[in-house]
């Protein structure tokens, strides 16, 4: 079989994370003077500041006497009475985001305080990106072999306490990914977004933050309510905060929201939420109570910190970064595999004729310097959501920091029409039942064919052309498996994993590239 | 009347009792979910959606038992295209994992799916809602029955969940 330019019209589709393209999300960092910035824990090690400040304090919380009320299990209580029935908190009603916004934010006071660091900020575990429960809450013991208070192992109501959602299992696409954020940032107002108001409501008693009954749209009802689920111990009960990854959890519905209004989505501007106000719900670090109103808690930069969202860019002018990010990618363009200045490439390719199938993935291994995955992983993680926000913003953070692509040149197939082509990032735990949720996951395309042949013999007439080439953008990937304070590699192998893209396919066809080049921009 | 007419007629009102007694109770096993069983209901547009906005299935729970075991459930709301393809239009989840009943109907528990947009034109579809739980992790299964002392054997056949009120606006 062979591919010919008179034949075959093959159109790369891609379809995956990662892909080059000029929607890439970003947001822009911060401007000087903004309040300490929540990040996402993408990429911090265990004995990051952030981790290890938040992993310190939970551990002074906890040495605290259960009976007081700034204990880990004091601050606990605001939440739930006990396992089975909550205290003050909504759920399934629309007081639920500015409720539990107040919260997180008592714990980062706290934090602050005890810690004697007002530049702390709660990272959040962006599970759409990240679906894995990151690793710093899932070690027993941190590498220095002292134990992880952000690990849960507690004995308390007569019974044992742990989590049991496999550590190294992703939650599922249909709770947390792309899709399902999309449905939830496309959410038309405030009530379908954040869960809508209490059947019935007509007065401002704060009986009705209690009430059940309000309709649960997807952010509460699914990715909320099935992350607590899933990740089992303490998680699916009423006294869920007290497994430090709530916070994690709640922050990343915080950012979530925050997101949605950046989007320019206005809160509901019915006096029934907005003047609202938890009385006596929450504590100041004072020991005062701490009785915010709904429309005290729409802005978190007025709170005391901040996603960095808010910040205007210009979008007329490109700025240094982007232009040089479009040189460095116009030269890798036209001189493939050739170092220019801000660019460093190496390739390899498969050995032998063998080609990856779908119980068989082809690894193809390429050195590089190590200094220049350290580099990837310094650069700012872009956090999930923001791809629907303003282009300029989205723009400058994609153009800072080094970025690594993979070039597949010379991609040879067969069944192309019945197959979806994966790549992923080689880790300890790759198998051919990984799936686009799995941390090394890269990306994927189809080949688009117009014609009756495609595969992997040779071109045999001058009016035949060279196979497709395709590039994938390896940044987030190797973020997400390098990250966490490993040293990094001195290869990158990625593997190349065909699977049906129809239900009654017969069978995944086959994929080989002739050639790949792992190049790193903006070096 | 004679008499043997009589207990003819009481027989016949018998059998028409207990056979409206057992249509009433498929129906109401019907909303009825388990792990074995999805619940099964026909919801009808009850409002237009607004103008740019798609049409939403909205369903209610009214009874939620969890794993007895604490083995994390998800309920997943499915439909059927024109040409009898399954879809999932979502999933739920009831958060506290908690034995949950509703005290009267509008106290029940509330979720709402968007349609997709080739269905969001129907003024009456029907729709599943199936548990499914993760058979795949361990759990130590005492945490959510507190009942339960470890070692102890399940004591019911949860999880279940009882959809009450649905409708799409």
């Amino acid at each position: 079989m062979r591919i010919s330019r008179r034949t075959v019209m093959l159109q790369g589709a891609v379809i995956g994370a990662g892909i080059i393209s000029d929607s890439i999300p970003g947001m822009k960092a911060l401007a000087a003077g903004q309040p300490p910035l929540r990040r996402t824990l993408q990429g911090l090690a265990w004995n990051d500041p952030i981790v290890e400040t938040y992993r310190d304090a939970v551990g002074q919380l906890k040495q605290k006497a259960p009976t007081d009320k700034t204990s880990w299990a004091g601050l606990a209580g605001i939440h739930g009475n006990n396992p089975n029935a909550y205290h003050f908190c909504p759920h399934g009603n629309w007081y639920f985001l500015p409720w539990h916004r107040a919260y997180i934010l008592t714990y980062e006071r706290f934090i602050r305080q005890l810690m004697k660091n007002n530049d702390f900020a709660l990272p959040f575990w962006d599970w759409t990106t990240n679906p894995t429960m990151p690793a710093v809450f899932t070690m027993p013991k941190t590498p220095d072999g002292k134990s992880n208070p952000l690990f849960v192992n507690d004995q308390d109501f007569g019974q044992t306490w742990k989590r049991t959602w496999p550590a190294k299992k992703a939650m599922p696409a249909n709770v947390v990914g792309p899709a399902v954020l999309q449905e939830i940032l496309g959410s038309a107002d405030y009530e379908e977004f954040g869960t809508s108001r209490p059947k019935g409501q007509t007065n401002l008693n704060a009986s009705w933050v209690l009430k059940r009954t309000g309709t649960q749209g997807t952010l509460e009802g699914t990715a909320h309510n099935l992350v607590h689920n899933n990740i089992g111990g303490w998680m699916p009960s009423a006294l869920s905060p007290r497994d430090p990854i709530f916070f994690m959890h709640h922050c990343n519905i915080d950012r979530i929201w925050a997101v949605w209004n950046s989007l320019g989505n206005e809160n509901s501007p019915e006096s029934l939420w907005r003047d609202m106000t938890f009385t006596n719900n929450f504590i100041n670090t004072d020991g005062t109570s701490f009785s915010p109103k709904v429309s005290d808690l729409f802005v978190p930069e007025t709170l005391g910190y901040t996603y960095g969202l808010s910040t205007p860019v210009a979008a007329a002018t490109p700025s240094p970064n982007l232009t040089t990010l479009r040189n460095n990618l116009a030269a890798v363009r036209a001189t493939p595999a050739a170092d220019a200045a801000g660019v460093k490439s190496f390739s390899a390719a498969p050995a032998g004729p063998t080609v990856g199938t779908a119980t068989a993935p082809l690894a193809v291994s390429v050195k590089v310097d190590p200094a220049l995955i350290a580099s990837v992983l310094k650069r700012a993680p872009v956090p999930s959501g923001t791809e629907f926000m303003n282009f300029a913003v989205a723009r400058e953070q994609r153009a800072t920091g080094t970025r690594v692509l993979a070039f597949l040149r010379d991609v040879a197939v067969t069944d192309a029409q019945d197959t979806e082509y994966q790549v992923y990032l080689d880790s300890p735990d790759f198998d051919t039942k990984a799936s686009p949720s799995d941390p090394g996951y890269v990306g994927s395309f189809g080949i688009f064919v117009h014609g009756e042949h495609a595969g992997h013999d040779a071109p045999t007439d001058a009016d035949t052309s060279a196979n497709p080439s395709f590039v994938l953008d390896l940044t987030s990937a190797v973020q997400r498996v390098y990250g966490g304070g490993q040293t990094p590699p001195d290869a990158i192998k990625l593997r190349f994993l065909p699977v049906v893209s129809k239900p009654n396919a017969p069978r995944a066809g086959t994929i080989r590239p002739g050639q790949v080049e792992v190049v790193f921009l903006n070096t | 009347m004679t008499r043997t007419g009589s207990r003819w007629i009481a027989t016949l009102a018998a059998s028409a009792l207990a056979m409206w007694a057992m249509d009433g109770r498929a129906d109401s096993d019907a909303l009825l979910a388990t792990v074995n069983k999805p619940a099964t209901f026909t919801a009808a547009r009850v409002a237009e959606a607004a103008p740019g906005r798609r049409a939403r299935l909205i369903v209610s729970v009214t009874n939620y038992r969890p794993t007895d075991d604490c083995t994390p459930v998800e309920a997943v709301v499915t439909t059927r295209t024109a040409d009898g393809k399954e879809v999932e239009i979502g999933r739920f989840g009831v958060t506290p994992d908690r034995a949950f009943d509703a005290p009267a109907p509008s106290e029940a528990l509330r979720f709402s799916f968007l349609l997709p947009g080739d269905l969001a034109a129907n003024q009456q579809m029907k729709f599943s809602v199936a548990l499914v739980p993760h058979t795949e992790v361990k759990t130590s299964g005492v945490a959510c029955n507190p009942s339960r002392k470890a070692g102890e054997a399940q004591k019911s056949p949860a999880p279940s969940l009882r959809v009450g009120d649905v409708e799409i606006r």
